[in-house]
């Protein structure tokens, strides 16, 4: 084949163009420290970077609302391990006045008491937390207890969305606690007033026990529902790493190797400019006198 | 007659003449070295036509007389062949060239995969509605939730406006292309006039025959060709199988939007319609109609967050105990956007799923839970990106291999007509012998001249 200096030169430049351009992707990778810049580099890996991307922004959201969950059912917890303790007093003035023989100031006395306690159950019921009365169902934007002790919320139950396809419920509607505490204090009140020792001895402490039981049924509940919680948290916190990781292999330049790729690149391309320099220049005129 | 000395001068001049015309043509292979579309030219030198035997009786001798030599033609080295693939695969590129271009163009416009783009914007919208869904009393998640929706429905009609910007700017595209061929057909018309005159008069166009077939490679790039030879030395050009050039007189093409007035088509001015089968005319010609795909996967994109979206919002309650509310307004890309009640009082987000239920966020997380349903526009929107990515990539691709067949091509071309300085020098160096030795000849003649003129019959004086 007849090789011209016009062909040399245009060959050259060809190459270092191709090596210049392979140069710059790899610069760009190093600098930008990812291996995709747009989805025709590697279109199935962008897909699955997209994925993952959209994967994590949902995880990250049911992170937060199992955060939030959390301490939600421990803040229900805790107001009910307040009124555990509060029927638990209620219990024992109902047996003090139960015992008969007690004067009627000490009788009032323990009345006053227990409507200083009523008084406490409702706010209890009133409780807000992150700005709203978790005890009201979904009107929660108003005190569910009135002073006089009515229920003004509904039965709704607040659940949220803890991770895919699983939702737990967080709300506890005050009426199926509060309620019946209040009814039972209201007749033990109205009996120690009356001085009715049998019925407070015979009915009120009963009723007071059942009253208790509920309490503690639900919160054993709240505290099933948050180890729930945790386990899924922890669970997702998991998942987070694991995507993360993956994402990072997918989208992420490995800079040992990519350094190495640019050297080597690099070496070519001086190579390819010596000789160039070397190639372009002689012909027979510089041979000649 | 055979050999008197003005023969001898005569073939001492043809000598000069020749080699002095052969140096005149490596100087000019020389001075266009670097000149595209040159093609080396050669001189062919041959012994001009020898004297028959002159003697009446016509005795036998031993050869016939040479006269000297001179140029027979000059020569303009080229393959025919070589062309007729090199603009085969300059058709190829043209195509290729443009189409990846243009789907690279809708991939910077899509911006992915980034933090930044539409399919972080719908997963920032619906986390919003799970935000929502946690605080359905809260005014300020609802403006949050109406804030990442109008986000969402400004990304995707900028992408859209951009889109369809891009796609305009094909039919220009048509047009411009249309009249360089328009303007590369009239040139080779006009050269095919100039080379058949200086083919009558015996003249040698190798020159404008260079740059009629330079015109030719360009007019590839455009659309796929083909040539005719005619016997007088000018081409006929044919696009499909109509003819764009034949002889002197041109057929324009003509482009501009259709009846419809929707999209820019081509024809010949003659009436006959024109679909360009390849090259870069076809590439935007269906850039157009790729990026017109693309607008209505987008499209579907939007319509399909609108449907879902306000499906089920409009089941569900807002604070004031609104119901039966869209969202979104709009039905697509173009004019997706937040509904005008939604804009003006926030408490008409239908969080709930019951009226007079400012704590019920159930509808707000049916909402969220769009994502990862079978109506996942985030999904769609990555079926749209890994098609982009592969329907670009393989534009990518065919480019390059397109290319390198080019260049191999085009060194071949280079290897044939090229101009080498080294050969030019060398033929400079025999030339210039030659010419030294011929007029070393014609000193010779003349001091034979010198002989018989001065010195012949001079005897006894």
């Amino acid at each position: 084949m007849r090789i011209t200096s016009k062909m040399i030169a245009y060959n050259i430049l060809e190459n270092i163009e191709l090596n210049v351009e392979r140069l710059g992707r790899l610069q760009d990778m190093i600098s930008s420290g990812k291996r995709i810049k747009r989805p025709s580099d590697d279109p199935v890996a962008a897909t699955r970077i997209a994925s993952m991307r959209s994967t994590l922004t949902r995880l990250e959201q049911y992170k937060r609302n199992l955060d939030d969950g959390i301490s939600w059912l421990q803040f229900s917890d805790s107001v009910l391990g307040n009124l555990t303790d509060l029927i638990a007093r209620i219990k024992e003035l109902v047996v003090r006045g139960a015992n008969g023989g007690l004067p009627q100031e000490s009788m009032n006395a323990i009345a006053e008491e227990l409507k200083q306690i009523r008084k406490e159950i409702i706010s209890l019921g009133n409780s807000s937390y992150m700005g709203r009365f978790i005890f009201a169902g979904f009107k929660s934007n108003e005190k569910p207890f009135s002073e006089d002790g009515s229920y003004l919320g509904d039965s709704g139950v607040i659940r949220w969305g803890m991770s895919p396809g699983i939702e737990v419920d967080l709300g506890i509607p005050g009426d199926r606690i509060f309620s019946p505490v209040i009814s039972v204090l209201d007749s033990a009140i109205e009996d120690v007033e009356k001085g009715r020792t049998e019925e407070l001895a015979d009915e009120r402490v009963g009723e007071l026990e059942g009253a208790l039981d509920l309490v503690l049924r639900v919160r054993a509940d709240i505290g099933a529902r948050t180890n729930r919680l945790e386990y899924i948290k922890q669970k997702m916190e998991n998942d987070v790493i694991n995507i993360q990781d993956l994402l990072s292999k997918e989208e992420d330049v490995d800079m040992a190797e990519i350094i190495m790729k640019f050297q080597l690149q690099d070496n070519v391309y001086r190579a390819a400019l010596a000789a160039g320099a070397r190639a372009i220049i002689p012909s027979l005129v510089d041979f000649l006198k | 007659m055979a050999g008197t000395i003005s023969n001898l001068l005569e073939i001492g001049l043809r000598a000069l003449m020749s080699n002095q015309m052969a140096v005149q043509v490596s100087a000019h292979n020389i001075a266009n070295a670097n000149t595209d579309g040159y093609s080396r030219q050669k001189v062919i030198l041959s012994p001009t036509s020898p004297f028959s035997n002159q003697s009446l009786a016509k005795p036998l001798m031993a050869g016939q007389m040479g006269t000297g030599d001179g140029v027979a033609r000059v020569r303009r080295m080229r393959d025919e062949f070589l062309d007729g693939q090199y603009r085969k695969v300059l058709t190829s590129v043209g195509e290729w060239d443009v189409r990846a271009d243009m789907l690279e163009r809708i991939e910077y416009l899509l911006n992915e995969p980034s933090e930044n783009g539409i399919a972080s914007a719908i997963d920032g919208f619906f986390s919003q509605w799970h935000e929502l869904s946690k605080n359905p009393e809260s005014m300020a998640v609802r403006a949050s939730v109406r804030e990442a929706g109008s986000a969402l429905s400004s990304a995707l009609r900028f992408l859209r406006a951009n889109l369809s910007d891009l796609k305009d700017s094909f039919d220009r595209n048509i047009a411009v292309m249309v009249e360089e061929i328009n303007s590369i057909a009239e040139r080779v018309a006009e050269l095919n006039g100039k080379i058949a005159t200086l083919k009558v008069s015996g003249g040698n166009p190798s020159d404008l025959e260079d740059l009629r077939d330079l015109l030719l490679d360009n007019l590839s790039k455009i659309v796929p060709i083909s040539k005719w030879e005619r016997s007088d030395g000018m081409v006929d050009i044919f696009v499909g199988s109509h003819a764009l050039v034949s002889g002197v007189e041109t057929e324009r093409l003509m482009a501009g939007p259709t009846s419809n007035g929707k999209v820019y088509a081509v024809w010949f001015e003659g009436g006959d319609s024109f679909i360009p089968l390849g090259g870069k005319l076809k590439g935007y010609m269906e850039a157009r109609e790729t990026a017109g795909k693309y607008i209505s996967l987008l499209d579907s994109l939007a319509s399909r967050i609108i449907e879902s979206v306000n499906s089920l919002h409009r089941l569900g309650y807002g604070l004031g105990g609104s119901t039966d509310a869209n969202f979104f307004s709009g039905s697509d890309s173009s004019d997706i956007g937040i509904d005008p009640l939604i804009e003006e009082d926030l408490g008409r987000i239908a969080a709930a799923k019951a009226p007079n239920a400012p704590g019920d966020g159930s509808n707000a997380l049916d909402i969220a839970n769009i994502i990862g349903s079978k109506d996942d526009p985030a999904e769609l929107f990555r079926s749209i990106l890994s098609r982009l990515g592969i329907e670009s990539q393989e534009a990518r691709n065919s480019l390059e291999a397109s290319k390198v067949v080019e260049g191999q091509i085009a060194n071949h071309r280079e290897a044939i007509s090229g101009v080498s300085l080294d050969e030019e020098i060398a033929a400079l160096i025999s030339y210039q012998r030659a010419y030294s030795a011929a007029a070393r000849f014609i000193t010779i003649v003349d001091e034979m001249l010198d002989i018989i003129v001065n010195r012949l019959g001079l005897v006894g004086r």
